[in-house]
């Protein structure tokens, strides 16, 4: 990281500190600037990305675009109620009040005091440098879903102009929540590459997301103990595929800890759900805007005092769908529903710019063949009877439906207005029953997740509210409850602790693994000297797309997976990248059909029966270093 | 100055106190960003290189312990968490350096009450900026980390002075733990802090018994110095002189002490009525045993590696267990390094070299000390008397490097605060005003020393903070070009290229080619192994080599520069004259030739590429591609 990005990302922080005055809520210090990462990140990425359309990308872009939403910011600051100094003294103040004073900090900072180094060093190991210049990726996060994140990044960074072109398909339109990697493609202008860019920006956001979630409980729920014990609750979430550890255990011995040979909360057979911070946060990195923007949304409408707080939170709905349309869907129907119960009267102020301001996009995003990837379904990936649909979950998430349940209806653990506020969840959790809006059936955690993440705070109510009673009463039954209430929260916890655990110690299981070689590397850096519309033809069998990542240029095809997620027709373009590759008859016609202009031959294109006696005769082989060519393609000749 | 008042309201006592806190938190920004601005960038130092690999080495398991050549272990265990954190690099290797030498500007502020709000600002100030402190808290070495916990250890001293707590006693010990675990310069700040507790507590006695205060103090102190100055004559004409020079100085203070404890009881006056002996009774024995016990538990689990490791290293000074090698072994081994004089620099050489660079702080030290004559407090005391004599202990130590400087630095830092509050409470009087323009030219200068030293050239070897051991920039230049000449050549040839590196030539190198696969290190006064690619090979090896790989391109630079004023090795800083040094303190001209090119001394090194790599790189710059 240079002292720009340094700087930069500072400046995200000031724009977002600014903004949070535009809402006349009451927030702390501790609040403000864990929203401030937020909101700061999303004002800068929009004001740059309208510089962007009119001026290209470049360094002054993104100056002049941090610029204009500081301009922005100052509005804020002069509406905030406190100084910064005030603020942190009364921190400070309450950080020294006894430990058990309802406005002491102390459990927000042993959370985080726990999140954040583990944040650090799963970011540290995210994208590392191998033997012989390799890029390895830490995580299947970023093996898999990163590289397509780097190519989104990419596409903004090393191209010179706005094209909203996806660089995974050439010729097709973005049509994807982009906003968090243009926001990382805004640091590579500070003297850092795309991976780099990706890792900070990520890094950054996530150090917010355990005082966000903090916040949200303790600002509804009104309790330290289940404000930090719901962001655990959450971030720690599995199922009971930790039994899966005990076998290997006897299996290997207790060494196995250290390197676990299987993932516990994700099996794509029968664990679907993943753990929330590896498979959802981590991995779908749009999540690391959407989640906490969604929480500052329903936090501010819960405790709205006034309009403004309600406008506010829903202009913060409305910009959501460029960094996480999912969220978006949440924020405004959870958002509207709660507005109505509590603030009927300003129910416009949310809804009107919540949709407003989210339409034009919405409708960009729209994938072109909707009706295509959208089916109805039952039972999504169980098989369909009531009992299989109930051990799914046991068997995805424990005994959290149960207790979300008994917080629902429990009143001494959520009071009632609260529960009714938070029932609707349960209908994102039942929509993923009857349908499968993309694709891979695997997309409905998607949806799942907002139900695992506004439960946690009512299963973690359940929890406090039985240690309550159970140190209160102090019965012979006291110490079997507290007993059971640590196995539940064990239960609860085992299985995503084991995969986090897997995922921080970076030295056993299949990660570090190879995503580019040193000689991919190369050839995706001389990419970017190409023309901002050239289109290349690489093997869409790999994750491996230095092309598309590091260069940001178009190729036919990337990843199979990645284009059959867009719901584009995938097979079709994996078929004739591979048949363009090996040189079959009709080549020249898919090359105009595509307008391909450069060939890629590297050592996965080879393995995919790339021709390379073909190209040398019908191309003009322009690069050639460390195992990978690059052929210029004669259009016209063709 | 009317606008800035509106904008900043200064009016009250509280309000300046809320503007100097947010003074203090933007020099430690400001601070952290001059540490963290390209701090990977300058190439390592041989010392550096090797608190990087050792750190690497426990984050492996492999670390064995402590070994007082390399010094105390904690920092290699921070280090190696840091390293977890943020991966392995030369960064992450000098983030403890730029993390400790951060808080230490803010720590003045503990001691507000006693600097004032100018002194807080000035010492904070420096911190920041000064050329010593900031060079060596981008330095992978220990002493950025252990001037921050002797300046803890000096804040929680008072704070417990002032308020005597079983806390602050723990807080006491514990900071003492950690400076012994970290470099065995400890034995100077215990010397140095504990010789001024006893003449103070003597001088409190005094006090006590009805004697008149302060001359009584004077008289002990410069007495001590006194015995001091002789037993530093003396240097080198006792045997055994460390511990005989020890054992003087602390007989002769423990025995005024003990004249000063039968005055005050013989006046039917109660030892423990004094300042200082109330801080000692105060805790109690629970307080005491609790902080004995945690420092107790604390050292054992530094020094055996978290119980893991017993045995200890088994090197001459470490040869009973973790545990006493630990207490002992550091002592042993400097000991025996006294007469040997590493980096071969006179007595007298801080004396120079803390003035060449910190000035500004050796000025308003001056003033700082008079107002400490003249209005005696104990804080004074301690300022003035930790000043003169750490500059006396380091002076007597037997090695003197750049990166001591900062440890003799700390007390007159201390003292520069004072100065600079008297200074600022007299400052409608003339002397301050005219002394306020050369202090503020001074400033001027030491920020463009600082910044040349730190930022423009951090490796050139005319500058006196650089030493004989740190690598040049094309070092670090042949550093990537190997990772850039590796990645080529696995692309093209699908195997890591032999990198043969003369043994000689090993630091940096170790921790800088950690991750390339097929490296040989070997003595290459012999023949080159036949299927070598890259060869580095030391100068006084070159023909052999070059005879042996005919067809290889060469390229010659220095491994490692220095100037040891005066040229030679020997030092001599007369030598130049006033003339010599104006030449050095504008132009950074050296005023004797070091030998090699350019004045300066070098270990050269030259660099063979087969033709094959030679090829591909070539291919590479063509491409615009690797670097």
């Amino acid at each position: 990281m240079t002292l720009f990005t340094a700087l930069f990302l500072l400046l995200c922080i000031v724009v977002g500190y600014g903004i949070t005055g535009f809402a006349s809520l009451g927030l702390r210090v501790e609040e403000r600037l864990p929203i401030a990462v937020i909101v700061g990140s999303m004002a800068v990425t929009l004001t740059s990305l309208a510089t962007i359309a009119l001026v290209g990308f470049s360094g002054g872009a993104v100056v002049i675009g941090s610029l204009v939403a500081l301009a922005l910011s100052v509005f804020g600051w002069r509406r905030l109620p406190n100084t910064l100094w005030v603020d942190g003294a009364d921190f400070v103040h309450r950080l020294r009040q006894s430990g058990s004073a309802n406005d002491n900090p102390w459990p927000l900072l042993v959370l985080v005091s726990l999140c954040w180094p583990l944040t650090i060093r799963i970011m540290s190991l995210a994208y590392q440098t191998g033997p012989n210049g390799a890029v390895q990726a830490g995580h299947l996060s970023v093996y898999g879903d990163w590289q397509a994140h780097l190519a989104y990044g990419s596409a903004f960074a090393q191209r010179d102009g706005l094209d909203l072109t996806t660089p995974l398909a050439s010729g097709e339109d973005f049509a994807y929540h982009f906003g968090v990697d243009l926001f990382a493609a805004l640091t590579v202008p500070t003297g850092i590459d795309m991976p780099a860019g990706l890792t900070i920006t990520t890094g950054f956001l996530a150090l917010a997301i355990p005082p966000i979630l903090y916040m949200f409980g303790a600002r509804l729920f009104e309790r330290r103990s289940i404000a930090a014990l719901g962001p655990l609750i959450f971030l720690g979430a599995g199922g009971l595929g930790f039994f899966r550890f005990f076998d290997d255990v006897r299996a290997g011995g207790w060494g196995v800890l250290w390197s676990q040979p299987q993932d516990y909360t994700r099996d794509f057979d029968t664990l679907w759900m993943d753990n929330p911070v590896l498979g959802h946060l981590y991995a779908q990195r749009p999540t690391m805007i959407g989640f906490p923007a969604l929480l500052v949304v329903l936090t501010l409408v819960w405790r709205a005092v006034d309009r403004r707080t309600i406008l506010a939170a829903g202009v913060l709905t409305g910009l959501l769908p460029l960094f996480h349309t999912f969220s978006w869907g949440t924020a405004l129907l959870l958002g509207s529903f709660w507005v109505v119960l509590r603030r009927r009267e300003d129910a416009l102020w949310f809804v009107v710019p919540a949709v407003v301001l989210a339409a034009p996009v919405v409708a960009w995003l729209i994938p072109p063949s909707p009706s295509g990837t959208f089916r109805w379904h039952w039972a999504w990936v169980s098989d369909g009877a009531p009992w299989d649909i109930a051990w799914f979950w046991l068997w995805n998430t424990g005994l959290f439906p149960f207790l979300f349940v008994m917080g629902l209806t429990w009143r001494a653990a959520v009071r009632r207005e609260l529960a009714i506020a938070i029932a609707p969840i349960w209908l994102w959790w039942v929509g993923v029953h009857l349908a499968l809006p993309h694709p891979w059936p695997g997309n409905n955690a998607k949806y799942a997740i907002f139900w695992w993440m506004l439960g946690a705070f009512v299963v973690a109510a359940v929890l406090v509210e039985l240690v309550r009673e159970a140190t209160q009463n102090k019965s012979a039954t006291s110490s079997i409850t507290l007993g059971f209430v640590a196995i539940i929260f064990a239960s609860l916890i085992a299985s995503g602790s084991l995969d986090i655990l897997a995922a921080v110690d970076g030295s056993g299981g299949a990660y570090p693994a190879t995503t580019m070689s040193g000689g991919e590397v190369l050839v995706g850096e001389w990419a970017q000297s190409t023309a901002d519309d050239a289109v290349f033809v690489s093997t869409p069998d790999s994750t491996s797309q230095p092309v598309s990542a590091l260069g940001g240029r178009q190729v036919v095809s990337a990843s199979s997976g990645w284009v059959y997620d867009l719901g584009l027709n995938w097979l079709e373009r994996a078929e004739d990248s591979k048949a363009m590759l090996r040189g079959d008859p009709g080549t020249e016609d898919l090359v105009v059909k595509y307008g391909v202009d450069f060939i890629v031959i590297g050592p996965g294109e080879l393995r995919a029966g790339a021709n390379v006696t073909y190209w040398d005769a019908a191309a003009t082989l322009v690069y050639d270093l460390s195992g990978v060519r690059v052929y210029e393609v004669d259009q016209e000749r063709s | 100055m009317r606008t800035l008042a509106v904008l900043i309201p200064l009016d009250t006592p509280q309000q300046r106190q809320r503007a100097m806190g947010w003074a203090v938190i933007a020099l430690v920004a400001f601070g952290f960003v001059l540490r963290l601005y390209e701090l990977g960038d300058r190439a390592l130092h041989h010392d550096e290189s090797l608190d990087a690999w050792f750190s690497q080495r426990y984050a492996e398991g492999s670390y064995e312990g402590y070994d007082p050549v390399y010094h105390g272990p904690l920092r290699f265990y921070i280090t190696a968490a840091l390293y977890w954190l943020f991966g392995t690099g030369v960064g992450s290797a000098r983030l403890i350096s730029v993390v400790s030498g951060t808080l230490l500007i803010g720590m003045p502020w503990f001691l507000r009450k006693r600097l004032g709000n100018a002194g807080v600002l000035v010492v904070a100030l420096i911190l920041a900026i000064s050329p010593s402190f900031l060079y060596f808290s981008r330095f992978a070495r220990e002493d950025a980390f252990f001037v921050s916990l002797t300046m803890v250890f000096v804040v929680v001293l008072f704070a417990h002075i002032d308020h005597p707590r079983e806390a602050t006693l723990i807080g006491l010990f514990l900071a003492l733990v950690a400076m012994w675990s970290v470099k065995e310069s400890v034995f100077i700040v215990v010397l140095v802090v504990g010789s001024f507790l006893l003449v103070e507590f003597a001088s409190q006695l005094w006090e006590q018994a009805g004697r008149r205060p302060m001359d009584s103090y004077a008289v002990v102190s410069w007495g001590l110095l006194g015995v001091a100055a002789f037993l530093f004559a003396l240097r080198g004409t006792i045997t055994d002189s460390m511990v005989f020079h020890m054992a003087w100085w602390g007989g002769s203070m423990l025995a005024f002490v003990g004249y000063a404890w039968y005055l005050t009881t013989k006046a039917r006056n109660s030892p423990g009525k004094t300042r200082l002996g109330r801080s000692v009774i105060k805790p109690g024995f629970d307080g005491w045993s609790s902080a004995v016990a945690i420092a107790i538990f604390s050292f054992m689990a530094i020094f055996t590696l978290f119980f893991t490791e017993w045995q200890g290293t088994n090197t001459p000074s470490t040869e009973s267990n973790s545990v006493i090698d630990g207490l002992v072994g550091g002592w042993k081994y400097w000991q025996s390094q006294q007469e040997v004089n590493r980096g071969g620099q006179p007595a007298s050489y801080y004396l120079f070299i803390i003035p060449a660079y910190e000035y500004l702080t050796v000025g308003l030290a001056l003033f700082g000390a008079r107002r400490a004559w003249v209005h005696s407090t104990l804080f004074g005391r301690f300022a003035l008397y930790t000043s003169i004599i750490s500059v006396a202990a380091y002076s007597y130590a037997g090695e003197r490097m750049p990166w001591l400087i900062v440890h003799p630095m700390l007390p007159l830092l201390l003292l520069a605060g004072i100065g600079a509050q008297d200074l600022w409470d007299h400052r409608h009087r003339a002397l301050a005003k005219g002394s306020a323009l050369v202090l503020v030219a001074a400033l001027v200068l030491t920020l463009t020393a600082s910044f040349q030293v730190n930022y423009l050239d951090p490796e050139n070897p005319r500058e006196m903070l650089t030493q004989a051991g740190q690598a040049t920039d094309d070092l670090a230049d042949t550093v990537d070009r190997l990772y850039v000449i590796d990645r080529l050549f696995q692309g093209e040839m699908g195997r890591s290229p032999k990198i043969v590196i003369d043994s000689s030539l090993s630091w940096p190198y170790v921790f800088y080619v950690r991750n390339l696969d097929n490296v040989l290190w070997q003595s290459l006064d012999t023949a080159v192994p036949a299927d070598a690619d890259i060869v580095i090979v030391a100068s006084e090896n070159r023909q052999g080599v070059a005879e042996g790989v005919p067809l290889f391109k060469a390229v010659e630079q220095n491994h490692r520069e220095w100037w040891v004023a005066g040229g030679g090795g020997t030092a001599d800083y007369f030598g130049g004259g006033i003339g010599g040094w104006w030449n050095w303190m504008v132009n950074r001209e050296t005023w004797a030739n070091d030998g090699g090119y350019d004045g300066v001394g070098a270990v050269s090194e030259t660099v063979f590429v087969s033709p094959q790599v030679a090829e591909m790189e070539l291919r590479a710059n063509d491409l615009g591609v690797g670097g």
